[in-house]
């Protein structure tokens, strides 16, 4: 009886555990989830390119050298200027300072089409925090800065050129990014919250819950999404103002977005229904509600913020097509995929490629979204390697 | 007594694994010998590389693993006088002698009798997909020998079970359809790696039977993976015990039961309960866990949860391998023969 | 497998009534029903309708009960009667309008369907069996990118190229030429000429897409076990692949007809606006655009129904295919 030896009390027993697994041991879930993170190259530049898009999209007034309602009549569908940093045919030689070159401007005799070309004579002052339209910074700070633009406000800089109405596309594009990024990312939560609550009822309870929430998804699975989007788009009434249709079209994206979340969540649910840690909460005489949200849900955040990043793409690929076949977000509002719109007529885009611009952002943050949601989810699975 | 020349000749074999963490020494060194017609049970925890090992031998380690270092060599035609030996690691992967190994002089059954077989496709299409690879049957007569390999592993209504689909059996079952498969082509060996780990007590114990008048009717060796003592007792001629990738002691069975000289293989056998003595009392176990084997300790890698390890000599120098004679090895300081071990005490 | 068989087609049936609601809703969201557009068409050319007309063209349209009225007349018009309503637009019974480019939609979705499983299958099974290749890396690369472009995107992309390399859009789906010529091997092979780059935009996505799950599939299934049970019993490596996991990697792939086809469907209303092709896109996009609710809304009902009736084929061939789906050992 004196025999039993200490199989846990006993850390000296043990292995000397070396510095990097004894740090292992001590590290939270989270931390543990990170550091799997950082291993995943390509996640972790995605994450840094979606941290910069956010600030871009909280500062979106003062990053955009012009204002979202600027138009310059004067310049249509003229292409991207070279931001130079010095000078070396200006009047003195030599000469440093940010500056782009004007646009000269030609109209050809017999399709009346005017087209533009970068001109080195003209040289246009470019200032970093120059003064430029007003705005409120937050809705709330009026300012007058702007990040990057012409020292005179009536000059043209036009660094990625302007669409066909004369708006510069960058500035467009900025206000783009804040529509179209949130779009997904509101959509998704929205999606997200419904998703969660079903999933997790479903997974819970089980049984006949189960069976119906689960027979309701499958239903809604299999009318296909696209035209049941084009469909609802359509019906919505075309006077509709910008923020209504925003806010609706968010919603309709989400509604037929949620089923696959809440299939996720509740595979988890289901999955952790029986483990140890729930049964005892369950003795401890918590709610119902309490062990799903306070113990179980936790325990999967890192899978559920996984498949959240994951979904997010096909909800800004939706609203992009949506918007470009004119189904979506319309004028004035702008979204990439209203951007595009622009690019559509063969006749302009020949001699606009510029204009596809807004078509590599939307690529690039899909993939960045992709990358995180795979890293995430490779990051939250340390067994499956 | 020594043997003659062993059926399969185990030197030097290091296998890897590469993972993000580092390269995991899963065997490292190991040498074994597996006598004809003989059982050789090689025994120990979960990761101490037993599994590896019996993979290597017919080369199924598959990326990241990798193995390093070491010859197996298959004495098998030269001891029946139909050709000459080789190392089967020096094969080529394309090497006709590979394919025939696999599955035709060495059978093989593993720990999940019910994944392992696919389960798109009748067992008896995959018996007979076996037998024609090592045999050059008909069709027809190779689903009649499939019938005949089904009946003489119990099987019962082998006429209609080889029309059944893998998930229609019981994991009994399935193993047994495995075993048919294993001995279709008369097998000189049967590697056996955890064959009955996933299956209930009494099917286990009727697998275990099935597995030994098999071996009395084709007079076959049988190299058998396990962590279970009660199994080695039952089965084994000779047993290896291996810890963290090597092997720690060999004997007899009936001396590694009387007599063990490792110190880790007298703490496995004190754990396991003794009916009527061990009424009313709390087993010993070894104490700690098997050491990750990425951090494998310094010296001789059980000293940490050794009750005998003797400090500055374990932790620090690799441990000597003794023979005792008769096959009898343990690799442990405490039986070296020189002069700086009287500090020990047994 | 009869009672697996009948689940299926017994949750079909309940998938179309509930698309076949979803519809009419879709049908009724915006204010005012088909005989007030009417009626605002009359007074716009200043013939007046007077209430009687009104009431008179309600009943024969079947809009002159309660909601759920309206729907069994609409319902029980497209069962018994294949009628669709009319379109307002032109002025012309919706199924007249839509039979003759119906056969298109189908056909160009079908070959594509087809060559996208042609070229996604191999590629996922080289790219799974050489994994971390040179090969594989690429593949996998250009899956990323197909997956996060839009095809509209590169239809403009492709539009762009062809305008600054060859001056002008190969649109349609015949040359002026052909078009009204009888089928003939020419007709056919320029068919063939123009079908290429709608397929390449529409199919992209798809191939990128199937490439992905087969490979992940054969990733997941060449470390099972029954892998290196096959192995250790002497299998060769060629029929090992083919007989073994390949087998088993095939059902997701036969599965996914049921998401692939409304995506390649979807694929058509963006190409076919772009290239102007004879198919149901551009004119559902119209519809959607006119709200002329009743021509958009059976076009949607058509879609659907293709969908599913796809998604019953595949869950057919997996029974066929899959010996646990056939027996009852899964659902």
């Amino acid at each position: 009886m004196s025999m039993k030896s200490a199989p846990v009390n006993d850390p000296e027993g043990v292995a000397p555990a070396t510095g990097g697994e004894e740090r292992r041991t001590r590290a939270s879930q989270r931390t543990l989830v990170w550091w799997a993170f950082k291993k995943h190259r390509l996640a972790l530049v995605s994450a840094w390119l979606l941290a910069g898009m956010l600030i871009v999209i909280a500062l979106c007034e003062f990053v955009a050298p012009f204002g979202d309602r600027h138009r310059d009549s004067e310049y249509t569908t003229a292409p991207p200027q070279v931001l130079k940093l010095w000078d070396t045919d200006g009047p003195d030689g030599f000469q440093w300072g940010l500056h782009v070159d004007g646009y000269t401007s030609e109209q050809d005799p017999r399709s009346l089409r005017i087209t533009y070309e970068p001109d080195p004579a003209d040289r246009v002052e470019v200032g970093l925090f120059v003064k430029g339209e007003e705005y409120e910074l937050f809705g709330l700070i009026p300012m007058d800065r702007h990040l990057i633009g012409p020292k005179d406000m009536d000059d043209p800089m036009y660094l990625f050129g302007t669409t066909t109405d004369g708006q510069d596309l960058l500035s467009q594009l900025v206000y783009a990014t804040r529509v179209s990024a949130s779009v997904g990312i509101i959509g998704v939560l929205v999606a997200f919250l419904l998703g969660i609550v079903l999933g997790a009822v479903s997974g819970y309870f089980g049984g006949v819950t189960d069976n119906a929430v689960q027979r309701v998804i499958e239903l809604i699975m299999s009318v296909p999404s696209i035209p049941l989007w084009l469909g609802l788009a359509a019906a919505l009434p075309p006077d509709m103002g910008p923020v209504a249709r925003y806010f609706i079209i968010t919603t309709i994206l989400a509604l037929v977005a949620w089923t696959g979340l809440a299939r996720e969540v509740r595979g988890r649910f289901l999955a952790l229904r029986s483990e140890e840690f729930v049964t005892s909460a369950r003795l401890d005489g918590s709610s119902h509600g309490r062990i799903m949200f306070r113990h179980m849900l936790p325990s999967f955040s890192s899978h559920v913020i996984a498949a959240l990043s994951l979904s997010i793409p096909g909800m800004i690929l939706a609203e992009t097509a949506l918007s470009w076949l004119g189904m979506g977000l319309r004028a004035p509002a702008v979204s990439w995929g209203v951007q595009l719109q622009d690019a559509s007529k063969w006749s302009v885009l020949s001699g606009a490629p510029w204009l596809l611009i807004p078509g590599l952002c939307v690529v690039l943050v899909v993939l960045a979204f992709n990358f995180v949601g795979d890293g995430l989810r490779d990051a939250a699975d340390p067994y499956k390697h | 007594m020594e043997h003659a020349r062993p059926l399969l000749e185990i030197s030097g074999l290091r296998t890897s694994f590469d993972t993000y963490d580092g390269k995991v020494r899963a065997v490292d060194g190991v040498d074994l010998a597996v006598h004809a017609g003989k059982t050789l049970c090689v025994v120990g925890e979960s990761g101490c590389g037993k599994s590896v090992t019996a993979r290597s031998i017919l080369r199924l380690v598959e990326d990241p693993g990798r193995i390093e270092s070491g010859t197996i060599a298959w004495n098998g035609h030269e001891l029946d006088g139909t050709g000459e030996s080789f190392d089967i690691l020096a094969l080529d992967p394309k090497d006709k002698r590979l394919g025939r190994l696999r599955g035709g002089e060495i059978g093989m059954i593993f720990q999940e009798p019910a994944a392992s077989l696919l389960p798109l496709r009748t067992i008896g299409a995959q018996l007979i997909e076996t037998l024609r690879i090592h045999t050059d049957l008909s069709k027809k007569a190779a689903r009649a020998k499939a019938i005949e390999l089904l009946d003489s592993v119990g099987i019962p209504d082998p006429h209609r079970r080889v029309d059944a689909y893998p998930f229609q059996l019981s994991g009994g079952m399935c193993q047994r359809a495995m075993i048919a498969i294993a001995l279709c082509a008369n097998p000189s060996l049967l590697i056996a790696d955890e064959p009955t780990t996933a299956l209930d007590v009494t099917t286990q114990a009727r697998i275990l039977d099935l597995i030994r008048s098999l071996q009395a009717e084709h007079g076959m060796a049988v190299m058998f993976i396990t962590h279970d003592l009660g199994v080695v007792a039952e089965l084994a001629d000779e047993v290896a015990v291996m810890y963290l990738g090597r092997v720690v002691e060999r004997a007899g069975v009936e001396e590694l039961f009387a007599d063990p000289k490792h110190p880790y293989t007298k703490a496995l056998l004190a754990s396991v309960p003794v009916l009527g003595r061990d009424r009313g009392r709390d087993l010993p176990t070894i104490p700690g866990a098997v050491p990750n084997p990425l951090h494998r300790p310094t010296g001789c890698s059980f000293h940490p949860r050794c009750a005998e390890a003797i400090a500055g000599r374990c932790d620090l120098d690799d441990p000597p391998e003794v023979d005792f004679g008769g096959g009898r090895t343990a690799e442990c300081v405490l039986y070296a023969p020189s002069e700086d071990t009287e500090g020990a005490t047994a | 497998m009869v009672r697996y068989l009948g689940r299926r087609v017994l949750y079909m049936a309940a998938t179309l009534l509930a698309i076949s609601l979803v519809v009419f809703v879709i049908i009724n969201l915006p204010p005012g029903d088909f005989v007030t557009a009417l009626q605002a068409k009359y007074n716009q050319q200043g013939q007046g309708l007077g209430p009687q007309d009104v009431e008179n063209l309600r009943v024969r349209y079947g809009l002159d009960g309660n909601l759920v009225q309206q729907y069994w007349h609409w319902f029980t018009q497209i069962a018994a009667h294949g009628n669709l309503g009319m379109s307002f637009e032109f002025d012309k019974p919706v199924a007249q309008v839509i039979a003759p480019r119906l056969g298109w939609t189908l056909a160009v979705s079908l070959i594509t369907l087809l060559v996208t499983w042609a070229l996604a299958f191999p590629i996922g099974v080289y790219s799974a069996v050489k994994q971390h290749s040179i090969g594989d890396y690429a593949v996998t690369t250009v899956g990323f990118l197909g997956l996060a472009t839009p095809s509209f995107l590169i239809a403009l992309v492709f539009i762009y190229f062809s305008v600054t390399w060859f001056g002008s859009v190969p649109s349609g789906l015949c040359s002026p030429e052909w078009c009204d010529a009888a089928w003939n091997l020419g007709k056919l092979l320029d068919l063939f000429g123009h079908l290429w780059i709608p397929m390449i935009v529409i199919g992209t996505g798809g191939v990128a897409g199937l490439v992905r799950i087969i490979r992940n599939n054969l990733l997941d299934e060449l470390r099972r076990p029954y892998v290196t049970a096959a192995r250790a019993r002497g299998v060769p490596e060629g029929p090992l692949l083919r007989r073994y996991p390949l087998r088993v990697a095939l059902n997701p792939f036969v599965s996914t007809i049921g998401w692939i086809l409304p995506l390649l469907l979807v694929g058509d209303i963006v190409v076919g606006q772009i290239l102007s092709l004879p198919t149901l896109g551009p004119i559902l996009l119209g519809a959607l655009k006119s709200q002329d609710m009743y021509l958009a809304g059976s076009i949607i009902m058509i879609l659907s129904v293709v969908t599913v009736i796809g998604t019953l084929i595949s869950d057919l061939l997996l029974g066929w295919l899959d010996p646990r789906i056939r027996l009852g050992h899964q659902r």
